[in-house]
């Protein structure tokens, strides 16, 4: 199983010299940067992206910048001792670990699922074959997530967080959550691990992403949540019966039409008073700082952060029935929406409405 | 060479520097710097445990698992290479150089 998997000295040797790479990238190169470009706009007063990068063509340390930032991806998943790389080597171990078996109620798949085009068209965060094509994906991507974002110690605090601020927010008492694009399960387990009397379903289009969650939460013994295979814009599931439709990191992997379906889905699926919470990216008040997240949407391989940065997200919710939005900056660590913290960061933002009704509070 | 797990034709490459040559060369130094990393890491594990007389062996060696003092100073081996490269890579001197005025403000003859 998982656990006999050994231990591999040169594999975590290599992974942990990538990631100090990363660490410095973000704390000392991203600052940097940041000087770089407020000496040349000081008498310019750029207004938007295209004049900053007008601004810092030919600057060495942005070149610099921008290779480090795909490079030492690639590395992290490609390289010598990269995570895809290493754990082919534990490929029998994890697929049997995968294809155990598990209580029924935990995963319920469609072996006639098709992946949407724009789905499998592009290996976002650059994991060769995405999340999707190979058994043992889910399992990489859940290891490759422990080091996403270098100023968190460890994902698992940012999803806690997240849930907190659902569970804060609904009106009422939360009897069911819906999560979509669950991934691997790790937005999805503070639910069920802390709310055992909640219902708790998570939705994702990959297989391999999903047989990993329900193994997580088998080993955990968890009697309170299932994971679906389905499209997030297209659940299967029983509408106006939900308390809280959720989604951590999945807007900004899909075109803004999927987008919209999702807004819809989550609407067809809340209760009246229901709370629809996405946390995602948006950068929109600070020209460099979009220029910085624009050129990461393309290192990175996730092409539909930039089209949903310039959406109108209150547009999108009043069309799928809601009747406002709320967009929330999320501290995913302490002290990490200071001013005095000068180092890159992802723009996490919380896309929040709530579907109108009768039940309880309906202040946002 | 490279082939894409699904088949699909692989994208063009992504660059960033005026000649793609020095984005290959980059690749390559980053490569060959971690696997310096790795192999110091490699030499240092081996000298812990002659140091303690316990047996080399390879499997020994990737079944290496650092108490917490053998950690900080793996880690500490660990991160003075990787801050330096990546010290390189800013362009920031180390020392105070010629004023870019020149220095006849200095000559008081």
């Amino acid at each position: 199983m998982l656990e006999n998997i050994p231990a591999n000295r040169e594999f975590d040797a290599y992974q942990a010299f990538v990631l100090d790479c990363k660490i410095a990238w973000t704390r000392q190169m991203f600052p940097l940067l940041r000087d770089r470009f407020e000496i040349v706009a000081k008498d310019v007063q750029p207004n938007t992206a295209a004049d900053v990068a007008a601004l810092m063509e030919g600057d060495t340390t942005a070149q610099m910048f921008g290779w480090f930032e795909r490079h030492l991806q690639r590395m992290k998943y490609s390289g010598l001792r990269g995570l895809t790389v290493h754990y082919n080597r534990y490929r029998d171990e994890i697929r049997r670990a995968l294809n155990s078996d598990l209580p029924a109620h935990l995963l319920q798949l469609d072996p006639d699922f098709q992946q949407p085009e724009y789905y499998t068209s592009i290996d976002i965060h650059q994991h060769p074959g995405g999340v999707w094509s190979d058994e043992i994906a889910g399992f990489v991507y859940e290891r490759g997530a422990q080091s996403t974002a270098p100023m968190l110690k460890k994902s698992e605090s940012l999803f806690h967080r997240m849930k907190t601020q659902a569970m804060t927010r609904a009106s009422h008492e939360v009897k069911k959550v819906v999560d979509l694009g669950c991934g691997w399960g790790g937005s999805t387990r503070p639910y069920y691990e802390d709310h055992p009397e909640v219902d708790v379903i998570g939705v994702e289009l990959s297989e391999p992403c999903l047989r990993v969650a329900a193994l997580r939460a088998a080993e955990l013994q968890a009697q309170n949540v299932r994971y679906r295979q389905a499209d997030a814009t297209e659940t299967g599931l029983n509408g106006g019966d939900t308390d809280i439709v959720t989604s951590t990191m999945l807007l900004h992997e899909m075109p803004p039409s999927h987008i919209k379906a999702v807004f819809r889905e989550a609407h067809r699926l809340l209760a009246p008073g229901g709370l629809s919470i996405h946390l995602d990216f948006l950068m929109r008040d600070d020209p460099f700082r979009v220029w910085v997240h624009n050129g990461h949407s393309s290192r990175n391989n996730e092409p539909f952060m930039v089209p949903l940065n310039g959406m109108d997200l209150l547009a999108a919710h009043k069309e799928a029935g809601f009747d406002a939005v709320e967009i929330v900056p999320f501290e995913e660590f302490d002290g990490a929406l200071s001013p005095d913290n000068t180092a890159w960061r992802f723009p996490w933002t919380m896309i929040i409405a709530r579907k109108p009704g009768s039940s309880g509070n309906q202040d946002l | 060479m490279s082939k894409h797990p699904t088949g699909l034709p692989l994208k063009a490459e992504q660059d960033f520097f005026k000649d793609p040559a020095i984005d290959r060369l980059m690749s390559m130094v980053m490569t060959l710097a971690a696997e310096l990393h790795v192999t110091r890491d490699r030499l240092l594990i081996m000298e812990m445990k002659m140091e303690n007389n316990q047996p080399i062996t390879s499997g020994s060696l990737d079944a290496f698992r650092p108490d917490p003092i053998q950690k900080e100073r793996l880690d500490a081996a660990r991160q003075a290479l990787s801050n330096e490269l990546m010290f390189c890579a800013t362009g920031v001197e180390a020392s105070l150089g010629t004023p870019e005025e020149g220095v006849g403000k200095f000559d008081k003859s």
